[in-house]
Parts: C-alpha cells; structure tokens; sequence
C-alpha cells in the first residue's frame, strides 16, 4: 500500500471523490487501519516458491505475538 | 384452535397451515398486523406488500384446499434484507442512491424460497451499503425490539429486529463479515452462515464472501429456510454443484460424544464483556451436559483472516461504487461513503496477500478440525453486548465486534450463532459454532439439540 501520509491519502482522495475537509480526518482513520492490515498482509507473504505458514501467524485478537 | 400464531416458530406455523388449523390469510394478516403495531417504533421493516401477500396466501389456502402438495415454507412469511433483490419490491440498500430502484428478478435464494411456498412480507431495514447505521440513512436504524431504547445489531440489523418482533416467520439477512450471525446473536436468534457456494450470491454482488443466511427462531427454522435456499446455479461461478443432504429431516440426532472445540486462549485475549463470558460459558456446559466432549486448543491466525476478509470487503465495495461515488457523492449518506472510499487505498497486490492469507487460513483451519476430530469450534458471537458497544467509531477498520464471525467469512467454513442468554441491558447474546466445509448438517444438528434442551426459542420480547 503505497498511501502512508496524511498529505498521500488526501491526494489521493481528492482524484476519486469530491470530499469535504470534514471527511478528511475520519476517512484518514480508517485509511490507516487498511494499511495495517495490508502490512500484516505482506508480512505473511512467503518467499519466492515457499507457502503462507499459518502456524507463525498471532494467537490472539489482535494479531500480537 | 390456535391462540396466537405469531408466538409459534417458522416450522410450526409451516404444520399447522399444511393441517388446515390456521390458514395462511390468517398467518399473514396477524404479521401485518404485527407490523402496522410495532414498525413505526422499530423500523424493523422498510418496505411492505400486504396486498401481494395476502393475494400469495389465498393462493397456498386454496391449492391446501384442493389437496395439492404444498411446498415446505407453505403460507408462512419472510422478510428480506434490503440488500437481496425481490421482484416488484424496492431494493435500496438504505441508500438514497437505490431509493426508486424496483429489480425486475428475484434473486435464485429468493426464487427458491418463493418454490418451497414462502411469502415475501417485506424489506427490511439495514445499514446503508453495509455501513455503520445514521440517521442519516434513508430509513433511520432499526431498533432491538428486546430493549427499544437500543439500536439492532446490522448490517442485517432490520432482519433481526423484525423476527424478534414476531414481524414475520423467518428473515433473510447477507453476512459478508458477521452480519447475520451478530444481528442473530443480539435478537436471541438462530442465523447460519452456510459453506460459500452451497447459496447462489447472485442479486447480492457484494463480494465473494457474503453470504445470503436464513435467521429464525428455531434451528429447526434456519434449517427449512436453507434447504430451501441451497441449490446449484450455473450462472454463478462459485455455485456448489454437488449432493447437499435434507437438513430438516436429518436434524434430529443424538450428539453425545461429539468433540467442540474451544479456543481458548483467543477468547482470552478478546475485550469479551462479561455478560458474553457468561453467556458462553452456559452455552458449553449444555453441550456437555448433552454429551458433547470439550476441547481445548490453541488456534492461530484468526486475526490475520479477518483482516484479510476486511480487506476483500473493502476492495469489492469500492470497486462497485467508484463511478457513482465520484459522481453522486452528495447522494450517500456521510458515513458510507467515508467507508466506501476505503478500498481505493489498496493495491491489487493488497488483495492477492488477503486471497491467499484467506486460502492458506481456510486450510489450516480444516486440518484443525480433521488433526482434532471436531465437529464444530464454540466461541461467543460478538465480544459485545450491545450496538452501541459494538461500533466504536475508530474501531471500525480492525472490526473488533466481528473477531469470531470474520475469519470464516473468507474461509467459506460454515458457522451458525445460537441464543446464549441475555445480557445486563436486557440484549441478547449469542454464541457460535463453526464447522467443516460443506457440514452444515452437523451445525444445524448441535444447534437443534441445544435449542430442544433450552427454552429461548420460546422467548419474546414484552415490546
């Protein structure tokens, strides 16, 4: 995910939707909410030719180990 | 004589119409009734064909008159979420942007419970495009008919809260991440997610995890209601094409010596409220005292696979609503279209790691099944033990009140919420069980067993 800043995600949101400032700070949230997830994501992500190995994954909610 | 037919189950009033002891003119009028009386409070409900279905209801009476079979949902009433096409019926999504949308096609679940004798009552209310509820939605959020100064549960929030109600026989909701079996759990409900494919998902289009459920008062009702709904459609690519076995008639089995498992040390590691905890914890010592054998066992990668489904969610709503929302942005509700903007974040590789984290959870989590000889995984429904609780505004990306539903979202596994008491607010909880891939049957099986050793079933709301 290449939309790391507030000033990217801004931009980025002002080519797809016509969005007031005030949508700015909630979509911004939420924004960096999806960017965990896509960095846990990649994280998960084997070596050329290897398998995603479940049993590295978390064991608990919040994907803390 | 019947005193009150509302107070009967789906499965029930289906017997009785078949008998002749009430008729399914009476049946539908006693909903409608139901309706005209609590709708206005509980805006369960956001679209109504009285005339349609009492026309449906004479029909069934005189074909019952005649001696013709009658399908197995014969006379009774369902209500469907707003977000599944029915033919001659509004299908808004809550949104301003579906407001005069009227589909020319039922969806195939709906055709298929139209065969089996249903009546479509009614639409029922949800967030909008699957959103977190406002009052700024086309039709306001519905409320918990088991404490009316409380939103319902969503997304399928209207068709938990019009089945409480006694506003119908049965409902239909669509669970893309929780959203039937967490609307179910707070409703004292039965809802079942069944296997991916096994319910055609054309009409609903959300993503390739959503699922159209059955919810009902009964496990028995969930049942009819899915029997109904499952069958193979060539037009859908994910259509399961094999043998699926009669549920309804195959229900009734003595569970003892069945192997639940119990995830531990992640139910552990979840903010569950307490009335959950102790909501769950009745539920497992009823499978044991049924015979069940409990297993405790460590699990991994539940968090991972929610992600992962939020993620394909994200992706799939964005990538439905990216014209209209640039063109129309003014027309949907603030919230929603924040939300909607989400997907446009991700890169097309963000989606590949989430299919392939969903995949490789999915196996994992049948090994784990097989490795243990479980039949089924116990966990609460929700951590939460309200609406209010449930949606915290900043926590909706990590999508906390959907940690147990979630998971199997993306993993197909079948998954089914049964009652687990009440909590301090007077709210239902629930608790879930989720089994192997195309074993729905043995789901519904521990599900009708707990409903015939518990008395929740035969609960209503005083409203």
């Amino acid at each position: 995910m290449e939309y790391r800043t507030d000033e990217q995600i801004t931009a980025r949101a002002r080519q797809i939707a016509p969005l007031a400032d005030t949508d700015l700070p909630p979509l911004i949230n939420l924004v960096t909410g999806v960017r965990e997830y896509c960095d846990l994501m990649e994280s998960l992500m084997p070596e050329l030719g290897g398998d995603i190995d479940v049993t590295k994954m978390s064991h608990n909610m919040d994907g803390d180990e | 004589m019947v005193a009150n037919p509302l107070l009967l189950s789906l499965s029930e009033q289906a017997r009785l119409i078949r008998e002749g002891s009430i008729t399914s003119v009476e049946l539908v009028q006693a909903h409608l009734d139901q309706i005209s009386k609590l709708n206005p409070q509980l805006n369960s409900l956001i679209a109504v064909d009285p005339e349609s279905a009492l026309e449906q209801a004479a029909e069934i009476d005189a074909a019952r008159d005649r001696g013709e079979d009658l399908g197995p949902l014969a006379g009774v009433t369902l209500g469907v979420k707003d977000a599944v096409p029915v033919k001659g019926m509004p299908w808004t999504i809550n949104s301003r942007i579906f407001e005069h949308r009227v589909p020319e096609y039922d969806a195939p679940a709906i055709t298929r419970l139209k065969k089996a004798g249903a009546i479509i009552i009614g639409k029922a209310n949800l967030n909008e495009f699957f959103s977190r509820p406002t009052e700024s939605d086309l039709n306001p959020p519905p409320w918990n008919p088991w404490n009316p100064e409380r939103m319902s549960v969503g997304s399928s929030s209207g068709s938990g809260a019009a089945l409480a109600a006694r506003m119908a026989s049965g409902t239909i909701g669509v669970d893309g991440g929780g959203s039937v079996r967490l609307p179910a759990g707070a409703h004292n409900l039965y809802g079942i997610k069944p296997t991916h494919g096994l319910v055609s998902r054309i009409g609903v289009g959300r993503s390739e995890h959503s699922e159209i459920c059955p919810l009902g008062f009964t496990a028995l009702d969930t049942a009819m209601m899915l029997e109904a709904m499952v069958g193979y459609e060539p037009a859908d690519d994910l259509s399961w094409p094999g043998d699926v076995p009669e549920y309804a008639a195959n229900i009734d089995t003595d569970i003892s010596g069945w192997r639940i498992g119990v995830p531990r040390g992640f139910i552990d590691s979840v903010p569950n409220e307490s009335e959950v905890i102790k909501g769950f914890e009745d539920f497992l010592k009823k499978l044991e005292a049924l015979g069940c054998e409990l297993i405790e066992f460590d699990i991994q990668g539940m968090a991972e696979a929610r992600a992962a489904t939020f993620l394909t969610l994200f992706s799939n709503s964005y990538q439905r609503h990216q014209k209209t929302v640039k063109e129309d942005w003014d027309t949907y509700g603030p919230q929603s279209r924040v939300n909607l903007l989400q997907g446009a974040f991700m890169s097309s590789t963000d989606l590949i790691n989430a299919g392939d984290v969903g995949r490789a959870f999915k196996a994992y989590f049948s090994k784990k099944l097989a490795d243990l000889s479980l039949k089924a995984v116990a966990t609460p429904t929700s951590p939460f033990a309200t609406a209010e609780r449930s949606r915290r505004p900043d926590e909706h990306s990590r999508g906390i009140n959907a940690c147990y539903t979630a998971p199997f979202n993306i993993s197909g596994h079948p998954s089914i919420s049964v009652p687990a008491g009440f909590g301090e607010a007077g709210i239902p909880v629930g608790a879930m069980l989720t089994g192997e891939t195309h074993d729905d049957l043995s789901l519904l099986q521990l599900a009708h067993a707990y409903d015939k050793a518990t008395d929740y079933a035969t609960l209503s709301p005083s409203i």
